[in-house]
């Protein structure tokens, strides 16, 4: 399995999570084994996180996926790419993102 | 309210207590049954004491599609106000249309009839204090659900259960649940 991303990479919401936004708060329940654990397995992303994780079904590669939230947030376009690389290389961590391929 | 204990980090935060009721949790419910998956959840309140108490850690699954059994303790959302409800299934009506019977161990009064669309899950296994309760989820849910549903289980915890001294109660409750 894929260890390291890169800015080339397409990275999607793994199958094996729920994903919902409850009371303002993004959180993502993944499923381990065919069990999802409401007690002792369940994340909440911060407005940095929920905004890339909302980006990620696109199917766009991380780096315009990082364009992207540059434009919206008015952001430097690095600082977000890095942020973008940060949040997906913990979600991957945490099998909650599956990287789909890589040009 | 849920509490994550998982490693927190930047972007990732797995820690305090995020408010998970509502509809909010029956959706979440669905979207995990809908992928086939098990559910592991805290239970909060006492209407299914002394079978699933309060602080409980339950594991929902999926309803078989052969059909529900009665006396299993099932989740389902409460047509009133779309919120989770864990109660003993103790009938089926079958005419003018399937409605699903339901009640509190711990409740006197049946829950309104639920239609097939509210039901969203069983209670696979129920835990406390870090074990595994079998009793009340096996065979004899049949004659729990008998018990409960004329009221006889509610009159032997809260009558019954009154006149028995309380050291006697408490071997009781360790000898049918641990």
């Amino acid at each position: 399995m894929k260890s390291v991303i890169s800015l080339n990479d397409i990275c999607k919401p793994s199958d094996n999570v729920v994903a919902r936004e409850v009371s303002g708060e993004f959180i993502i329940i993944p499923i381990a084994s065919g069990v999802g654990d409401l007690e002792d397995e369940i994340f909440s992303l911060n407005e940095t996180g929920k905004s890339i994780w909302t980006k990620l079904s696109s199917g766009k590669k991380m780096k315009d996926v990082a364009l992207a939230l540059s434009k919206e947030f008015d952001a430097p376009l690095d600082k977000i790419e890095k942020d973008c690389l940060g949040l997906m290389q913990e979600l991957l961590k945490r099998k909650m993102v599956v990287v789909k391929s890589k040009s | 309210m849920l509490k994550a204990r998982a490693e927190s980090s930047r972007f990732v935060q797995a820690g305090g207590a995020i408010a998970l009721d509502g509809e909010a949790c029956v959706d979440v419910i669905r979207s995990a049954l809908a992928k086939n998956a098990d559910l592991r959840l805290l239970v909060r309140g006492f209407s299914m004491t002394p079978f699933i108490q309060d602080g409980d850690i339950i594991t929902l699954s999926s309803l078989p599609a052969s059909g529900i059994g009665i006396g299993r303790a099932v989740a389902f959302s409460r047509p009133s106000d779309k919120r989770l409800v864990i109660h003993r299934l103790v009938g089926i009506l079958r005419k003018p249309a399937v409605k699903y019977i339901t009640k509190g161990d711990n409740v006197y009064r049946q829950d309104i009839p639920v239609s097939r669309s509210d039901m969203l899950a069983f209670v696979l296994r129920v835990e406390r204090g870090g074990r595994i309760l079998s009793f009340g989820t096996g065979p004899e849910r049949r004659v729990i659900a008998f018990l409960s549903k004329w009221n006889i289980l509610w009159a032997l915890t809260y009558a019954g259960g009154r006149m028995i001294p309380r050291a006697i109660r408490q071997k009781m409750k360790q000898w049918l649940f641990f």
